[in-house]
């Protein structure tokens, strides 16, 4: 589904990914993990034509997405849920919704109200009126109605209680049982444990290691994780 | 009593046209980040396209409507082929070449028309003035309120109520935002940029039969719709209303004292909103 082989992203004169190639399936979800500054996020970017220059080739339902705008591959129904959330702070909940709407989309307006209730709760308040949690939520419920085709899905659970972090990775794993394939980029371990499919580990914009869910215990899994994910 | 008033009404006449210059300079300044010093020279071809228009069908509405059309078309060659290149630059680069863009307009306008300031006589319908007891007050300065509060209503509801706005509000506040949710942000851009300069060419013509039209016109309006911005807040609609009637209202009643001093005053104003809210009256950090 998506396919992503051979990339180097570069900022400026600095080279950040090297070389890298991997893949999401249908309705996989598929983890990248490292620590800060491995080149997760960026990877996230380079997909979708937000790092100035990128090589190599990316392709989604086969067809190569590398050097088109960012609003047509958005188009394609690949989906950020960034990291700071960026939710449109002028804006109200119920128009951060409304700008989101896509035809075709699964899911409307009154199914997100009742996957978070609590965004209708809030609807006519400002975006920047929002709590963390809430905040994270709109961001995922943007994305949902924007007919997704794939999700990425940005440090979710980054700064969150973990009684919200519940609510999320509960929200996420509904999305996975639609069949929406899912890169997830997150910090938690737990969290990626009981969602993913698969793993990838980052380090220094260059896959160390990679595993299924069935082996991410295995010995050299923890291992690897000692190596390049302990802090 | 009836001089206040005088004051009042010409102060809110002149801040509405300075909102129109404010609110395009400033929303275009919001949403792609690009600063834009020939603003005010598209304001004098505004005026311009008044005259010439005016001058070949005899009729001033021909020109109010048509003025702003031709320079919203012109707005459109030079962002397709120049500004549209300049949203990722640096500022001093944005500023050096739209100054750039300002001299090269101000040398036209010369060499084409000259240097004597050109007349636009107000329309029979306005040309009468309006008495209540002792105080008379000229139509046509009435109909600039009417009109450019006209205008302003219609811009904020297409701001607040339709969803054309509400991606305009959100591109304001997070371009890349909005282009991940499948919006194409160019477009968006450009019709930006051209909504805002039609704005300065609308400001011009409504202002050139009071002021008359000459090529200098633009710089002195340039200073001033900074000021607005600067006093309303970068990006806010309602700050380049406030802004810009808190300049008329300042210039007017300045005039009335210390005619000299109007520019000092309203730089003194701005420097003394800066000093409490360095983001202006209504701007985001």
């Amino acid at each position: 589904m998506l396919v992503v082989s051979h990339i180097n992203s570069y900022y400026d004169k600095s080279h950040i990914l090297h070389d890298l190639s991997f893949c999401v399936k249908q309705g996989e979800l598929v983890t990248l993990l490292g620590r800060n500054g491995a080149g997760k996020s960026t990877t996230l970017h380079s997909i979708l034509g937000l790092v100035p220059r990128v090589d190599g080739d990316i392709s989604f339902n086969g067809n190569s997405i590398l050097g088109l705008h960012t609003h047509e591959i958005a188009s394609k129904g690949i989906c950020l849920i960034p990291e700071q959330r960026d939710i449109f702070q002028i804006l109200t909940v119920e128009e951060n919704l409304q700008l989101s709407v896509k035809k075709g989309s699964p899911w409307e307006i009154k199914d997100i109200y009742r996957l978070f209730p609590r965004l209708e709760e809030r609807k006519k308040n400002g975006g920047g009126q929002l709590s963390g949690g809430e905040q994270q939520m709109l961001a995922m419920a943007r994305a949902l109605l924007n007919n997704p085709k794939i999700l990425f899905c940005d440090e979710p659970s980054e700064g969150l209680a973990p009684v919200i972090v519940k609510e999320i990775v509960d929200i996420l794993r509904e999305i996975k049982k639609s069949g929406i394939p899912i890169l997830l980029v997150e910090q938690n371990l737990r969290v990626c444990e009981v969602l993913a499919d698969r793993h990838y580990i980052l380090e220094q914009g260059q896959f160390v290691y990679e595993c299924s869910q069935a082996d991410f215990f295995s010995e050299e899994a923890e291992k690897m994780k000692t190596k390049y994910l302990e802090v | 009593m009836s001089l206040y008033l005088f004051q009042i009404l010409n102060g809110v006449g002149l801040g509405m046209i300075y909102f129109l210059m404010g609110v395009g300079l400033t929303i275009i300044f919001g949403m792609m980040n690009f600063v834009n010093f020939a603003h005010g020279a598209f304001y004098a071809l505004g005026a311009y396209a008044c005259y010439v228009v005016m001058s070949i069908t005899g009729s001033f509405w021909a020109g109010l409507v048509l003025a702003p059309i031709c320079i919203g078309i012109l707005a459109l060659g030079i962002e397709k082929v120049l500004v549209r290149r300049l949203y990722a630059v640096d500022h001093s680069i944005q500023i050096l070449i739209t100054i750039g863009v300002m001299m090269m307009i101000r040398e036209g306008t010369l060499l084409i028309w000259g240097t004597v300031p050109k007349s636009i006589r107000v329309p029979e319908l306005l040309a009468g003035i309006v008495a209540f007891d002792d105080f008379v007050y000229p139509v046509y300065r009435l109909f600039i309120v009417g009109v450019t509060a006209l205008i302003g209503i219609g811009l904020w509801l297409l701001l607040e109520k339709t969803r054309f706005g509400m991606v305009i509000r959100a591109g304001s506040e997070r371009p890349h935002m909005v282009a991940l949710l499948g919006i194409n942000i160019d477009k968006l851009f450009s019709m930006t940029f051209i909504g805002g300069v039609a704005l300065a060419g609308v400001a011009g013509a409504l202002i050139a039969p009071i002021r008359g039209v000459d090529a200098f016109m633009g710089v002195e309006a340039l200073g001033i719709a900074f000021v607005v911005v600067v006093i309303g807040g970068m990006g806010s609609f309602s700050g380049a209303l406030i802004g810009g009637l808190i300049v008329g209202l300042v210039q007017s009643f300045t005039s009335g004292f210390w005619p000299a001093g109007t520019n000092v005053m309203i730089y003194s104003v701005m420097a003394l909103i800066i000093m409490f809210r360095p983001n202006g009256l209504l701007g985001r950090a």
